[in-house]
């Protein structure tokens, strides 16, 4: 789905890009709720602004927790991007195996470059009947392939389907810009409905 | 932007268009997104200038851009002679291109750490894809011994936020290039004054480091005029 484009006015510009980013993302949100397996497609430089603004708008629609599997931004990173744009938002929690499982409105951040199984065991980790299923949003897929063969993300989407299918999470969100053409048929495939904000 | 795939088996840099003619067809289609850039060059070789058409090229494209200046100066006063340039576009100032004045915090406030916060706060409320610090090198005046640290803490900062971001120095006369801040960085560009055999000066680009990047080699000669800073590649 591709939401409209701009007026053709194009040279009145009122907002910031990241105001158009978050009306885009307000207006896909009847669609995410309506679907469990998401591909928001973004451009490769503002894959940013478009999962940390769906992480905030899920976290305030979401009855139960929302998980944030980063594949390539450390931790204190988006904390400060979570803190900054999630207004009277979620608490950042950072997954370990200590802690207890998240609760409605909390957000977990988590990341990992090179191995996408220790984010599947986040993800398994936090997720607790009785706080309610997760919705997960993870992102950038793309930049996996920098570090992980083909083989290696394909059975990790097949885990995330996994997860899905015992109820461990209620929904999943993958962000990804185009630039790995593999993945992105991997994910298009997976994925009921695909949303795309690179426009 | 571009994806370069010369390789069908190998993930390549997603490039952003650096906004100067015939700089994008010496580096394989631009500057990887994301990377740090180092603009160097003593007085008047365009080192702004070039800043500046590296912005609007991003906010053409509808990226957010945040430019933070060290030199103290009023916003009214950069944009005034930055007005006269053909490339500008002042409709982006104040929401595409973000304008942050960091001297008058730097001289009231010395300690690195909170200057990265400032920065940092100021890259998180906007989110921005290109990002220019024009020169990072004045820093060192005023933060003196720390500066080395402060420059580390920055690098790894710009390098988690996901954007392009170009810092300009001021060359001195008894180095190349400011060296500490091209350690950092993934790219080190050279603006430079040379002599022509007839006598005259004219000035010239020289890529001297570009991460991942196949980059064309030597001095190329850089045209100035009211459209900007072009490379001619080819022509030294």
């Amino acid at each position: 789905m591709a939401f409209p484009s701009r007026p053709a006015s194009g040279e009145v510009r009122l907002v910031l890009p990241i105001l158009k980013v978050a009306e885009r993302v307000r207006q896909s949100l009847p669609l995410i709720d309506a679907k469990r397996r998401v591909l928001a497609i973004s451009s490769p430089t503002q894959v940013n602004p478009v999962s940390v603004l769906l992480v905030c708008a899920l976290s305030r629609s979401s009855s139960g927790p929302v998980l944030y599997l980063s594949v390539d931004r450390p931790n204190d990173t988006l904390t400060k991007m979570v803190n900054k744009h999630c207004s009277n938002g979620p608490s950042i929690l950072f997954p370990n195996k200590f802690q207890d499982p998240p609760k409605p409105r909390e957000v977990n951040c988590a990341s990992s470059l090179f191995a996408p199984k220790l984010l599947l065991e986040t993800a398994g980790l936090l997720s607790d009947p009785k706080a309610g299923p997760a919705t997960l949003v993870m992102g950038n897929l793309s930049t996996l392939a920098f570090y992980n063969s083909n083989d290696r993300i394909k059975e990790f989407i097949s885990k995330l389907g996994e997860l899905l299918n015992a109820g461990s999470i209620c929904k999943l969100v993958i962000v990804m810009d185009r630039s790995a053409q593999y993945l992105y048929s991997l994910a298009s495939e997976f994925c009921e409905t695909e949303l795309d904000f690179s426009q | 932007m571009n994806v370069n795939k010369s390789d069908p088996g190998m993930m390549d840099f997603v490039r952003i268009k650096t906004g100067i003619p015939g700089l994008d067809q010496m580096t394989e289609g631009g500057f990887p997104f994301p990377s740090t850039v180092l603009v160097a060059g003593s007085a008047g070789t365009g080192k702004t200038t070039f800043a500046l058409q590296f912005l609007m090229q991003g906010a053409k494209e509808g990226e957010q851009c945040l430019y933070f200046t060290t030199l103290s100066e009023p916003v009214q006063w950069m944009l005034r002679f930055a007005s006269r340039l053909g490339f500008i576009n002042k409709n982006y100032f104040g929401k595409e291109v973000r304008y942050v004045e960091l001297g008058t915090f730097l001289r009231e406030e010395k300690d690195p750490q909170k200057l990265l916060e400032f920065i940092e706060e100021h890259i998180t409320e906007v989110m921005p894809q290109r990002i220019v610090i024009d020169p990072v090198t004045v820093i060192e005046e005023l933060i003196g011994g720390s500066y080395r640290t402060f420059l580390y803490d920055l690098a790894n900062r710009l390098k988690n936020w996901q954007a392009v971001s170009i810092l300009t120095g001021e060359v001195l006369p008894d180095e190349p290039y400011p060296v500490q801040v091209s350690y950092i960085v993934d790219t080190v560009i050279l603006l430079s004054y040379g002599v022509t055999p007839e006598g005259g000066r004219r000035k010239y680009l020289e890529i001297l480091k570009m991460r991942g990047t196949n980059h064309t080699t030597g001095k190329h000669l850089l045209d100035t005029s009211r459209n900007g800073v072009s490379v001619q590649a080819g022509l030294r």
